[in-house]
């Protein structure tokens, strides 16, 4: 039976200003299960960034529930959703966010070390994730020697290491070329397929094609809910 | 710990080295060098100890004055001798004028100079004088000494030179006589020479009896009738050597060493961090995203700079002291001979050692401010708040050290109150800097898309063009401070140099007061050189309400002076007169004035309006002379007009009813020779010398090397500092001049406006640097008018222009560097 790993009601995100006031999410409600790859699907600024960060804790909801994981975040400390996203749920982001004085293996296994695993159990990790993404004769790579799909790879396989089950994916192909961002939305899926629940914000009509379910994004609404495709 | 360790290794792997350690490398090199070269410049103790004593244990002066001339002083010196029979004596006079040697006095020293006193100098040409009359000369003198040649000494003693040479510790110039010379100068007929007195010079090698020796040395002063002093006497041992060793020129002046390492130092390391901003930003941004926490996200990317920084600055004081050291000691004999004090430079390390702390915490400081804001997802309402706060925070410091410096300023009593003042005004730059952008963005025109873009830039990346600015106005305010007061110095010193006479002319007067009339004895003693019997001198006629009689300078004679009480006026007899007195042809104006029964004066001052005098007497204030028309007069300085009111025809004298006698004679058209001979025929003749006044030629004034050294140094590191700040605020561009080049936007054109914005902050920042390193200064004069001030307008104009110009080209070169790499190059710029 499928687990839910995600659930959001009634979730808004209010910014304000001096200027002005702006809704960044507008009441959402969603169920996400394990093995899902869920295509957050919207123009530039419609919010998809926003429910991503919602989910991930990083922004604060003006109002709504979202529990992740089976724990509600509204009650959580900052402390233990930095704890939740080096354990359970991983990021994947645009700009890969990877050091560049780390190799590749070092880079991966870095929610491990901070997590104060054994180096050697961290690194055996970091070689097993890099090689879940086909990069496992690239791990003492630094990132500056590496392509810009290799390298987003690698955030993959780090924001997945520790057996995270949820992965959240910000335009993960949006400085990549067609063929590396097709390798990258197939590495998604098998990830996905293997039970992992991916999440990826995207305005690339490329991701439909991969993920289970479709959710369009606009002005901060969710429309209604697009059937999955192949 | 581990985990902290493991990843600043991690970082380390991947620092550039050299970039990280070459800034305190040479920060560390530049302050350990100075400190440990000038540190070491006195004499080592031990050698301080050998130069006075020769092994002895004391050096006594006993409180004998010993007078000039007198035929019992050997006798007295035997007696001294007799007294202890394992002591050495001599005999020294300080301020003894040597014609044709030197312009001023020179120490006179005589003893057995084949036994422990000669020990301090050495003998390079020559040998030493052993018979009476025969004299070594030590030391550079304005005129050479050449062996075999006859110098003339006091009275109409002679002298010959057998031999040169050098003092070993201080590199002073003496005139060392055998024993007996002192006996043989004879003055007669000269009052003034009777400041010329000699002291005895014991050298004793125990003060086991020093008491019946000092009894014997009262019994032998009495034999010869010598007048006994109580307060002269001078015990010298090794203890008092010690004592009495000048301190280092650090401990010294020590605001000239600290102020440039505590700025040098600091900004090497903040240098250094900023050099590495672009790639420890985002790693430290990531680690945090990815779960670090964030003292460990921040501390161990920045350990490896901190530590090359700590590598390359102990290398660099290890060389720097090294270097230092060595140049003390292959320069010994010329700095500090015979052997430099060695030394740990601990003023050096010290400074090292708080400007390195200084420098990594404000450098990792700033890599946090930049590093963490964008880790804390904090509302920009809070961003906003906290930066006002700040801003508050900042305002009130900065006004607060206005009105520090403000009243440190005012209450100045000396230089080194006025340099601290500069110091402040630095602090009140650092302060005031954020503030600049937004001043500059609202002042500057708009009137193209280019200096509309310029006008952004400078507002948008106000916090890069705040310290740039910052970095630019302390540099040249810094070195604006240290170059006038170094300047002002040399300034001090050069009008302590008195004026003697213009080329080819001598002047004769009364004991140096050109007022008075000549003695008949000096007129009849340097009349007996031709070349003054053959020509008739130009008579001054001075305005003095004194009779004829009573010519003796007394200092409370009224006498004819301008409305505003400056100096006494003069006659001459006529035009020609005056043409000899100033060496040139009078103007039309001049002749037209001074025939028509006006004043010439050289002294601006003396006027009393643009064009005209009035005359009164300087004492009853009531009795003026009436007002007359005046011209000021362009002429080479010569003493008898340097506090003159001016000049007046004789007949104008007459018509105004001024007072006239006899002052000055002044001779024109001489040879050097001439004026020498007259020195030796007043000097044979029993009269003191200085009576004439001719021509020398003063050498220049040389500042202090380590002045000198600071204020080149001072000049140098703010052009390289502005060199790198520029190279700096165009790099952290390269984003945008990417973008803009992605736009097609030429390159030319993207230039032009960073050149401009460059240009407009580094100009604005001389400006403004320069007034607050210079207007502490100008004030300071003000509030304490003995401490000398002359402002290097040229050496600060030139420095400030290089500085801007260099700005300009470092930026025109990195933008081109920047646009002809690729936009995802690794290159860093």
């Amino acid at each position: 039976m499928e687990t839910t790993q995600i659930r959001i009601q009634g979730v808004s995100r209010i910014y304000t200003s001096e200027a002005e006031t702006v809704v960044a999410v507008d009441s959402i409600d969603f169920t996400a299960q394990e093995g899902e790859f869920i295509c957050l699907h919207g123009a530039s600024g419609s919010g998809k960034t926003t429910i991503l960060n919602l989910l991930a804790g990083l922004v604060e909801p003006s109002s709504g529930e979202i529990t992740v994981a089976g724990n509600d975040l509204g009650t959580m400390s900052q402390e233990n959703k930095t704890k939740l996203r080096r354990t359970v749920v991983g990021m994947v982001h645009q700009d890969d966010a990877l050091i560049d004085e780390f190799t590749a293996v070092e880079n991966v296994a870095l929610p491990l070390e901070v997590d104060e695993t054994p180096l050697d159990v961290a690194l055996t990790a970091a070689l097993h994730e890099l090689d879940r993404v086909g990069l496992a004769d690239l791990a003492k790579r630094f990132p500056h020697q590496m392509s810009g799909g290799q390298r987003q790879r690698v955030g993959i396989a780090r924001a997945l290491i520790g057996n995270r089950k949820i992965l959240l994916a910000d335009e993960p192909t949006g400085s990549l070329d067609s063929r590396s961002a097709q390798t990258v939305y197939e590495i998604l899926s098998e990830i996905a397929a293997s039970g992992v629940l991916v999440i990826v914000a995207s305005h690339d009509p490329e991701c439909r094609k991969y993920a289970t379910r479709v959710l369009e994004v606009r002005d901060g609404s969710l429309l209604v809910p697009a059937g999955s495709a192949s | 710990m581990n985990l902290y360790l493991r990843f600043a290794r991690r970082f380390a792997r991947t620092t550039p080295r050299l970039r990280s350690a070459l800034p305190s490398f040479a920060a560390a090199f530049f302050v350990l060098a100075v400190s440990s070269f000038f540190g070491s410049q006195v004499l080592a103790p031990k050698h301080a100890v050998e130069y006075r004593l020769h092994g002895f244990d004391a050096s006594y002066r006993p409180p004998v004055t010993v007078p000039l001339g007198d035929p019992g002083t050997n006798t007295f010196i035997d007696d001294i001798r007799k007294a202890d029979t394992t002591a050495t004596v001599g005999l020294m006079a300080p301020d003894m004028p040597v014609i044709g040697l030197v312009d001023d006095g020179l120490t006179y020293y005589e003893a057995e100079w084949g036994g422990p006193m000669g020990e301090s100098y050495v003998l390079d040409n020559g040998r030493w004088p052993t018979r009476p009359g025969e004299v070594l000369v030590i030391g550079n003198t304005a005129r050479t000494p050449e062996i075999g040649r006859s110098l003339q000494l006091l009275g109409k003693a002679e002298a010959t030179i057998v031999g040169t040479g050098r003092d070993k510790a201080y590199g002073g110039t003496f005139l060392l006589a055998a024993p007996g010379t002192w006996a043989t100068m004879h003055p007669t007929n000269d009052a003034s020479l009777t400041g010329v007195y000699g002291k005895v010079e014991v050298l004793l090698p125990t003060l086991d009896n020093l008491d019946d020796f000092k009894k014997s040395v009262t019994e032998a002063a009495t034999a010869a009738n010598y007048e006994m002093t109580s307060d002269a006497e001078f015990l010298m041992t090794e203890n008092v050597v010690i004592n009495l060793l000048p301190r280092p020129w650090i401990d010294r002046s020590p605001i000239l060493f600290w102020v440039p390492s505590l700025v040098i130092i600091p900004f090497a390391a903040v240098l250094t961090f900023l050099s590495q901003h672009r790639r420890i930003v985002p790693a430290i941004s990531n680690l945090v995203r990815n779960g670090a926490a964030s003292r460990l996200s921040l501390s161990a990317p920045l350990t490896p700079i901190a530590l090359w920084c700590f590598l390359g600055s102990g290398s660099g004081a290890m060389a720097g002291t090294a270097a230092g050291l060595g140049i003390a000691v292959a320069g010994a004999g010329t700095f500090a001979a015979p052997m430099p004090t060695i030394a740990i430079p601990t003023s050096g390390f010290t400074a090292l050692a708080v400007g390195m702390v200084l420098g990594i915490v404000a450098g990792a400081w700033s890599i946090a401010l930049r590093a963490l804001p964008r880790t804390k997802k904090s509302s920009r309402q809070a961003n906003i708040s906290r930066s006002n706060k700040w801003a508050t925070y900042r305002r009130i410091a900065l006004i607060a050290l206005l009105g520090m410096t403000i009243y440190w300023m005012l209450s100045s009593r000396t230089s080194w109150n006025i340099l601290q003042t500069v110091c402040l005004a630095m602090g009140i730059l650092l302060l005031a800097a954020p503030e600049v952008p937004r001043l500059l963005g609202d002042a500057l025109p708009q009137h193209q898309l280019s200096t509309i873009l310029t006008r952004n830039l400078i507002k948008k990346h106000s916090g890069q063009a705040s310290v740039f600015f910052a970095v630019i106005a302390i540099g040249i305010g810094l070195t604006a401070g240290v170059v006038t007061s170094v300047n002002s110095a040399v300034a001090a010193e050069e009008a302590k140099l008195s004026i003697t006479a213009p080329v080819g002319q001598l002047t004769l007067d009364n004991d140096g007061a050109p007022s008075y009339q000549v003695s008949p004895e000096v007129i009849e003693a340097a009349e007996k050189v031709p070349a003054l019997a053959q020509q008739q001198p130009v008579q001054l006629w001075s305005t003095l309400l004194v009779t004829a009689k009573n010519q003796k300078p007394k200092g409370d004679e009224s006498y004819v002076t301008s409305a505003n009480d400056y100096g006494v006026t003069f006659a001459v007899e006529d035009v020609e007169d005056l043409e000899r007195l100033f060496q040139r042809p009078l103007t039309d104006i001049e002749k037209a004035t001074f025939t028509s029964g006006g004043l010439i004066t050289v002294n601006p001052e003396a006027l009393t309006d643009p064009d005209s005098i009035s005359l009164k007497d300087s004492v009853n204030s009531n009795k003026t002379y009436g007002t007359i028309p005046a011209v000021i007069a362009e002429v080479e300085p010569a003493p008898w007009f340097v506090f003159t009111a001016g000049f007046v025809s004789r007949a104008t004298a007459e018509q105004l009813s001024l007072p006239q006698l006899k002052a000055s004679l002044v001779y024109t058209d001489l040879a050097e020779k001439d004026s020498q001979e007259v020195l030796r025929e007043l000097t044979h003749a029993g009269i003191n010398p200085e009576q004439a006044g001719v021509h020398y030629e003063h050498p220049p004034v040389i500042p202090d090397a380590a002045l000198l050294g600071i204020s080149s140094m001072l000049i140098i590191i703010s052009v390289s500092i502005a060199s790198l700040a520029t190279r700096g605020q165009i790099a952290g561009m390269r984003k945008w001049i990417h973008t803009l080049s992605q736009h097609g936007v030429p390159s030319q054109w993207i230039s032009r406006v960073l050149v401009r914005q460059i240009l407009v902050l580094s100009v604005t920042a001389a400006l403004v640097g320069t007034a607050a390193g210079v207007i502490p200064m100008v004030i300071g004069s003000y509030v304490v008018p003995q401490v000398p001030f002359e402002l290097p307008w040229l050496l600060i104009i030139l420095t400030a222009l290089v500085l801007c110009g260099l700005c300009a080209i470092v930026s025109w070169l990195t933008v081109r560097a920047i646009t002809q790499s690729s936009p995802v190059s690794h290159n860093r710029v």
